[in-house]
Order: structure tokens, then C-alpha cells, then sequence
């Protein structure tokens, strides 16, 4: 009788497992069975800059590169893509990491805050690219979930029990009904688009793709690097019809008491740490900063100025940069698109200081009318 | 161990194939010891509070068995209530009443020196707490014989499938059935699994699903008013149905592979059509230990009127607090006590006028609206279990209905459910499956639904279970999600 019940159940059981392992193995969503991430970590690791990369979860690279590191880096810098272009020598030093992730929010730069807390030494500075949208609970961002379990980590002041054990984590990944859930989209991407990377190790730091870089700042290819006055303003016209960044700011009509406490948590925590920490605010382009002061839909973005600000200089900690261009008269000259200066632009952001003169708003205002 | 775990996955059948293949005499000894590590795979150390409850009461049991006068039973009765509970109390409500004298002493601008104490509760404290509590009062009532054998009463208090959340079984129920020599049987096995196949479900698919909007609404609940927090209370309370009753079913069904047989805990709960029959079908084993532990030493209903209700309004108070060291936990206890005694003082009323608008000529269309009635009162009381602080519960309570006006507009009812967290495809998720939820709970009004499958073909029993697995695995939510009676 208990033969016949093991048997049967066996049965019923097999196929679930047969397709969960084949799904999660060839479809490989967090691609722990295939990882591109763990392969340009090792890569970066191994000093060489890696081209041909698009397309991977800049989050799991983050986990991968964490766990890589031979020594913590002396500076680390958190932020979004609008600070991925921060490299070691703005920094003035070699002992620098960029964990810069696309659309980050705030969960991903404290889910990366404790994948080296997890380590058990920190950075003695943390540059911190501040974007005016980790505060809006309609961001609909949810990329930091491949870092959930270090978010939750932090907020439940837990230890992360992910990592513990690689090889017993991928045997219990490949049975993994939520892994499941990711891998089977990923097949459906892989059979239906054939989606194939080739990564390229260089030592070059420009290459005709995107290269991700040693200190893990990135740099774009020629054809971002050539683009012309018109080309530039174009982009910033296309960012305030919807890019992927400024849907972070839809439907954004206050700060989320959720994400202050949250940021303030965070920060707190930082700073009992004795790390030095400094909030980088990156300029829009002039006309998408013109067009955010004039519409009503996106006046969070200078309230929220405004409140990291008062933060900062209530918990004394430096501030640089702000997103109006005007501060540090920047034009076209130096941005790639609506959302993100140019090297030049960083530069000129990191190294100035504020102008002491009040922007002149009506410039760009009227401007905007003309958009 | 959760039961949602890939270790439970592993654990149970593991188990339950020694439990068969083990001798009998054996048997009790297997159980105790996979029920020590089921309890230490949350806090190791915190099996020793469990331990030093096991060791009080059985003695207690024995001593107030062989006392001859009523005196010393009443006695060892009281010692072992007193230290049971006081175990329960350090644990769960000191920091409680401290902060709550703490904040008196700070009004009044005295000196209050005791600090407060940084200890995690044990993982279902309460549950056991009560069991073993149920043990030595049946034993003093003489319901029950005072067990001699140390690791009988061990496992009885430690039972793994329902030690961290009930149901909390009695002694008389409970006790003799580790005595018991339970064979294989294949249907039993089968209607167990079957059962706890559907426990999972519920807590999976539904109530984590649910979670995840709770969870956001309920974090930051003054950023929302009017249907948004309405859905999220709803959601609320079919997510702490499917999970309290999800655990039930798993724990029932886990059980009753191995032969026993643990009580009922709910029987569809939201189609109860007073408040007082809707504690007949929610956690049924804690209101009937309420019942004859609390409310009926009280006095029950075998007082004056007055009395009668101070008894039902204090048993409420009490459950309220057993529940969580919480104000909001209070007033929910409070708030339920407070709708029993309000149905008695409007219940000749509320005839009247069912007789005058003729609704005693459609009792469908009666019994309809006193569901719904019960259910929109017990949805409005989660709110005060749920809300993390009384200014929380207090906004929502008073923002319910702010906005409502505008139901009419699409773009407002957009709006708000977009409000809630969840993407338009896991929103159809849940409530496609809260749908048949209700539709399995309108079938089993009429007929017990394992019964009902098992009269059917093969190829029709094997596509539902199939759908059932296959619908977990793509549409469960597997975050290792606590179940939320497990902090009580």
C-alpha cells in the first residue's frame, strides 16, 4: 500500500521537477547556470575592461563584482546610470569602485550598501549619486528585486542568507518554483529572439559598443561620443516625450514618507559607520530641466532638490552638484541626452562649486516655450 | 521550518516514511525528535523555554491527580498557570506594560527606572502556551487522566504539524492518539495530501499575493484614501483567511498522513451571517478554548444580562491581547466584543424591521445582506488588527470612505487600483484566484470536496491536481513568507 502511494506520488511529482530543472537551467534568469555578469566580473576582476555587454542585470553584476573583490575600495559610488560615468580619476584614486546601476533606486543602493556589509569591511567614502526619483512610490522600478534578499537583509537587520553556499544555492535554484517563474520568461526571450552574447575583454577603454570599465564606471562608444549640438537636443526631446528615466518620475506627486524614512535609515547607518559620505546631484539637460520646471507633473523634482538639500545640511553631509544645469552653465556641449552629462559635464559637476548667483529662470522658460 | 519551505519539502516525507517503517514503540520517540528539529530550525535555544513549560505542567498534571483534597489540586492548578503564563508574559507582554507604565510615569514626570528587556518572542509562544494550559485544567477537572509518560506529554505539547500555530488541540482529543498504532492507508494518506495541497495553495497563490498590497498599502497608509484602502482591507482579510487557514489545512492534512487526526479550524468563516456565528468558523479550536477556559468560568451566559455581556465583552479584551503585545490588537478584541453585545442589544430591532420591509419573505436575499453586513463589520475590525499603531488604524478607519464619490469616475477607480502595488496581470491573479476560492467554498456548503473529487475518473482527478500544481508553480508567490499567525 505504501509502494503503491510512493510510486504514484512520484509519479505526479516527476514531471513538475523535470520541467522546473529544465526550464530553470536553459531558461536561467538570474544566469547562474550561464552568467554573462559572472563573466564580465571575472573579467573586470582580472583588470580587463569588457565590451559587447548589453542588455545584462546590472544588478547581478553588482553581486558578482562584490564578491570578486580582492580588497574593499577605498571609495565606492552608488547611484544610477547618471553617475555610471564616474571613474577612478575624478576620484583621485585607484581604490574605486562604481556601482552605478540603470534606473537605481533606493532600495538598489541599500541592497549594494549590504552586499559589502556582508563582507564585513566597508568603504571609507561612499559618493552617492542622488536621483530625484528614489522617493516616488509610483516609480514602478522593481529592478532591485535580484537584490531583494540583501534589501531585506537591511531592512529587517538580518544577516543575507543568500551566498552562504553557491553550489547548494544553484542545486536549490534549479528546483526553484520563484526561479522558475523568472527563467520561464527568459526562455520564451531566448527561443523567440535568440539572444546571444559574445563578451569582448579589452584593454581598450573605448570600443564600438558600450565597455564596462576595471573601476566599473562604463564609457560609450564613438557614436555617443560624436554626437553633434542637434543630436543631443533631440534626445532631451525624446526624454520629455518618455524615456526610461523619466518614467521613473511619473505619477510622482509627493515624497514618499516610506522611502524619507527608508533614505533616512539608510543614511543613518552610513554615517555610524564613520564612512565619509557625499550626495552628487547631476544636472539635466537645460531644455529637460525646462520643461520639468514648467510642468506642473514633475515639480517633485525641485521639492525634492530642495529637501535633500535641508537633509544634507542637517546631517552635514557635503552636497555637490544639483540638477539645474544653469548652476554650472552647462549647454549641450556636455550631455549624451536629456538625462546624462558627458565626461566633460561630470567633470565640471564634481570639481565646481555651485554658482552663488540665483539661476536665471526666465531664460529657460522662455525657452520652453519654444519646445 | 516553514511549510512553505523546500526544507518541509524534504522534512515531511522523510518523516513520514521512518514514522511507517519505524515499530511502533519507537514511534513516539521519532515524532519528538523531528519535532525538536521542526521548533530549533527557527531559534534553537528557545527550545529550552518550551522545554521548562513541559516539565512544570507534567508535574503539575501528576501532582493534582494524586492530590486527595480539592485545595491542593487548586493549589498546583494555580502554580502551574501562574508559571506557564509568566513564562508567556515575560516574553510576550513585558515590554508591553512596561512602556505602556513607562509613558504613565513619563506623563506624570516620575522617576521609572526599569528598562526594557531585548528578547524575540518565541515562534508560536501562545500556541503552546494554551495547549498546555488546556492539559492541566482538564486534569483538574478530571476530563482528563494525568499522563505518566514524560515524552507522551512531550509530544503532546510538541507535536510538529501543529506546534508553532495550532489548531490547539485538547488533551482528551490529542493524547491518546500517540498511543495509538496507526497503519498505512492509502485514502487517508491521499485525502492528507489532497488537503494539504490546498492549504499551500491558499497561502502561495492567494494570500501572498494579497500580502504584497497589504503590505504596501498598510506600511504607508496615510498616502492612500477611500477604495484603495478599502481593497487593501479586503485583501487583508482574505489574506489572513488563506494564510491562518492555508497553515490549518497543512498542518491537518500533515497529520492525518501519519493517522491522526487534529480538530477543524475554520469553516468558511466569510459566509457567516452574524458576528456571533462567524466565531464559530474562525479559528475554531482558539474560541472554543476561550469558551470553556474563559468565558465560561466567567460565568457565561448563566448570568444577569449585564454580567452576561461584561463576560462576552472581557473574553473578546482577552483574545484581543492574546493575539499581539499591541494597543491595536486591544481594540480589535474590543471592537468584536462590542459587536456581539451590539447585535444582542438591536436584535428584537433589527427582526422588526426585516418583518416590516418583508425580508422575512426572501430569507436568500435576508441571509445575503447579513453576510455581507458581517463581513464589510469583520473587514473593518482587521483594520485595527492589521495597522501597525493606533494612528495608523485611526486614519484609515476615517479616510475609508473619503473619495468614494467619484466611483463613478473611471479614471478614479484607475487610479486607486493602480495605487496598490501590483501589475494588471498579478491583480487578475488575484482575484481570478480568490474567485475560485469562493466557488470551492460554495461547493463545499453542500459537499466535501476531497469526496467529491475522489468519486470522479482518474483522468478528471489527476487534470485538477495537476492544474492546482501547475497553477502554484506559475502563479505562487515563493518569497519564504512567514505565516502570520506564526508571531502570535
Amino acid at each position: 500500500m505504501l509502494k503503491k502511494f510512493l510510486i504514484k506520488l512520484m509519479l505526479f511529482c516527476t514531471p513538475f521537477g523535470v520541467l522546473m530543472g529544465t526550464v530553470n537551467y536553459f531558461g536561467d534568469a538570474g544566469t547562474l547556470f550561464s552568467s554573462p555578469e559572472l563573466q564580465i566580473a571575472k573579467y573586470l576582476a582580472e583588470g580587463y575592461n569588457v565590451a559587447n555587454a548589453p542588455n545584462i542585470d546590472e544588478r547581478a553584476l553588482q553581486r558578482h563584482v562584490i564578491a570578486l573583490l580582492k580588497t574593499t575600495p577605498s571609495v565606492i559610488v552608488l547611484g544610477s546610470s547618471t553617475i555610471l560615468l564616474m571613474k577612478s580619476t575624478n576620484a583621485s584614486t585607484n581604490s574605486f569602485m562604481n556601482h552605478g546601476v540603470s534606473g537605481a533606486s533606493l532600495e538598489d543602493m541599500i541592497a549594494i550598501y549590504q552586499l559589502y556589509k556582508s563582507r564585513g569591511v566597508l568603504p571609507k567614502k561612499i559618493i552617492m549619486g542622488i536621483d530625484p526619483w528614489i522617493f516616488n512610490k509610483n516609480s514602478g522600478q522593481l529592478k532591485w528585486k535580484t537584490l531583494e534578499y540583501a534589501y531585506t537583509a537591511f531592512v529587517l537587520s538580518e544577516p543575507m542568507r543568500e551566498q552562504s553556499s553557491m553550489h547548494l544555492d544553484k542545486f536549490y535554484q534549479l528546483f526553484s518554483p520563484s526561479y522558475f517563474q523568472s527563467s520561464i520568461k527568459t526562455l520564451y526571450a531566448k527561443l523567440i529572439r535568440k539572444e546571444k552574447i559574445v563578451l569582448l575583454p579589452t584593454k581598450q577603454r573605448i570600443n564600438n559598443s558600450l565597455t564596462r570599465l576595471v573601476d566599473g564606471s562604463i564609457s560609450y562608444g564613438p557614436k555617443n561620443q560624436n554626437l553633434t549640438v542637434q543630436e543631443v537636443e533631440k534626445r532631451a526631446k525624446q526624454d520629455m516625450v518618455g524615456g526610461d528615466t523619466i518614467n521613473l518620475l511619473e505619477k510622482y506627486t509627493h515624497l514618499s514618507k516610506k522611502h524619507r524614512d527608508l533614505f533616512d535609515k539608510f543614511i543613518s547607518q552610513i554615517i555610524s559607520q564613520n564612512i565619509d559620505l557625499t550626495f552628487v546631484l547631476i544636472p539635466y539637460h537645460p531644455s529637460l530641466y525646462t520643461f520639468m520646471l514648467t510642468n506642473n507633473a514633475y515639480r517633485m523634482v525641485t521639492e525634492f532638490e530642495q529637501y535633500i538639500k535641508g537633509y544634507a545640511q542637517q546631517k552635514k553631509i557635503k552636497l555637490m552638484g544639483s540638477y539645474d544645469p544653469a548652476r554650472f552653465n552647462l549647454d549641450s556641449n556636455y550631455f549624451y541626452d536629456g538625462m546624462h552629462v558627458n565626461e566633460k559635464g561630470l567633470e565640471i559637476v564634481l570639481k565646481g562649486s555651485p554658482s552663488p548667483h540665483p539661476r536665471e529662470k526666465s531664460r529657460y522658460v522662455q525657452t520652453a516655450g519654444s519646445l | 521550518m516553514l511549510f512553505n519551505s523546500f526544507e518541509f519539502a524534504v522534512f515531511f516525507p522523510l518523516i513520514t516514511l521512518l514514522y511507517f517503517l519505524s515499530p511502533h514503540k519507537l514511534r513516539w520517540m521519532l515524532l519528538l525528535g523531528a519535532s525538536c528539529i521542526f521548533y530549533m530550525a527557527f531559534i534553537p535555544v528557545y527550545i529550552l523555554i518550551l522545554a521548562v513549560t513541559i516539565v512544570i505542567d507534567y508535574i503539575a498534571g501528576i501532582k493534582i491527580e494524586n492530590a486527595e483534597k480539592i485545595q491542593k489540586k487548586k493549589l498546583y492548578l494555580i502554580v502551574s498557570i501562574v508559571s506557564t503564563c509568566l513564562v508567556l508574559f515575560i516574553f510576550k507582554y513585558f515590554n508591553f506594560f512596561n512602556n505602556n507604565f513607562a509613558s504613565i510615569a513619563n506623563f506624570f514626570h516620575w522617576n521609572y527606572p526599569i528598562e526594557m528587556v531585548n528578547i524575540i518572542l518565541p515562534i508560536g509562544l501562545s500556541f503552546h502556551t494554551f495547549q498546555s494550559l488546556s492539559y492541566v485544567i482538564e486534569v483538574y477537572r478530571g476530563n482528563q487522566k494525568a499522563e505518566r509518560h514524560f515524552g507522551i506529554y512531550s509530544l503532546y505539547v510538541m507535536f510538529y504539524p501543529q506546534l508553532v500555530a495550532g489548531p490547539i488541540e485538547r488533551p482528551q482529543n490529542l493524547l491518546h492518539q500517540f498511543r495509538e498504532e496507526y497503519f498505512f492507508e492509502y485514502q487517508r494518506a491521499a485525502d492528507g495530501m489532497k488537503l494539504m495541497a490546498w492549504g499551500l495553495f491558499k497561502k502561495v497563490v492567494i494570500a501572498d499575493r494579497l500580502a504584497i498590497v497589504v503590505n504596501h498599502v498598510y506600511s504607508a497608509p496615510t498616502e492612500y484614501a477611500g477604495l484603495t484602502l478599502i481593497v487593501a482591507t479586503i485583501f487583508f482579510a482574505f489574506q489572513i483567511y488563506c494564510d491562518f487557514s492555508g497553515y490549518s489545512d497543512i498542518a491537518i492534512g500533515a497529520a492525518q498522513v501519519m493517522g491522526f487526526s487534529l480538530m477543524d479550524n475554520f469553516k468558511r468563516p466569510y459566509h457567516a451571517a452574524s458576528i456571533s456565528e462567524f466565531w464559530k468558523r474562525w479559528h475554531i479550536s482558539l474560541s472554543t478554548w476561550f469558551r470553556d477556559y474563559v468565558y465560561i468560568p466567567l460565568g457565561g451566559n448563566r448570568v444577569s444580562k449585564w454580567k452576561w455581556q461584561m463576560n462576552l465583552f472581557l473574553t473578546f479584551l482577552i483574545s484581543g491581547l492574546w493575539h499581539g503585545a499591541n494597543w491595536t490588537y486591544v481594540l480589535w478584541g474590543a471592537l468584536n466584543g462590542f459587536y456581539l453585545i451590539f447585535a444582542l442589544w438591536t436584535q428584537d430591532l433589527r427582526n422588526n424591521l426585516a418583518t416590516r420591509l418583508r425580508l422575512t419573505n426572501y430569507p436568500v436575499l435576508r441571509k445575503g445582506w447579513a453576510i455581507l453586513v458581517t463581513f464589510s463589520l469583520v473587514c473593518f475590525a482587521w483594520i485595527f488588527f492589521r495597522a501597525r499603531t493606533l494612528d495608523d488604524a485611526w486614519y484609515m478607519a476615517t479616510h475609508l470612505l473619503s473619495g468614494l464619490g467619484n466611483l463613478g469616475d473611471f479614471s478614479y477607480v484607475k487610479e486607486s487600483i493602480s495605487d496598490l502595488g501590483l501589475s494588471k496581470e498579478e491583480l487578475f491573479i488575484a482575484i481570478a484566484s480568490l474567485c475560485l476560492l469562493e466557488f470551492v467554498h460554495l461547493i463545499q456548503r453542500h459537499a466535501n470536496m476531497r469526496h467529491l473529487l475522489s468519486e470522479k475518473p482518474v483522468w478528471y482527478r489527476w487534470s485538477v491536481y495537476y492544474a492546482i500544481g501547475l497553477s502554484m508553480l506559475f502563479f505562487g508567490v515563493f518569497g519564504k513568507n512567514q505565516f502570520i499567525y506564526f508571531q502570535f
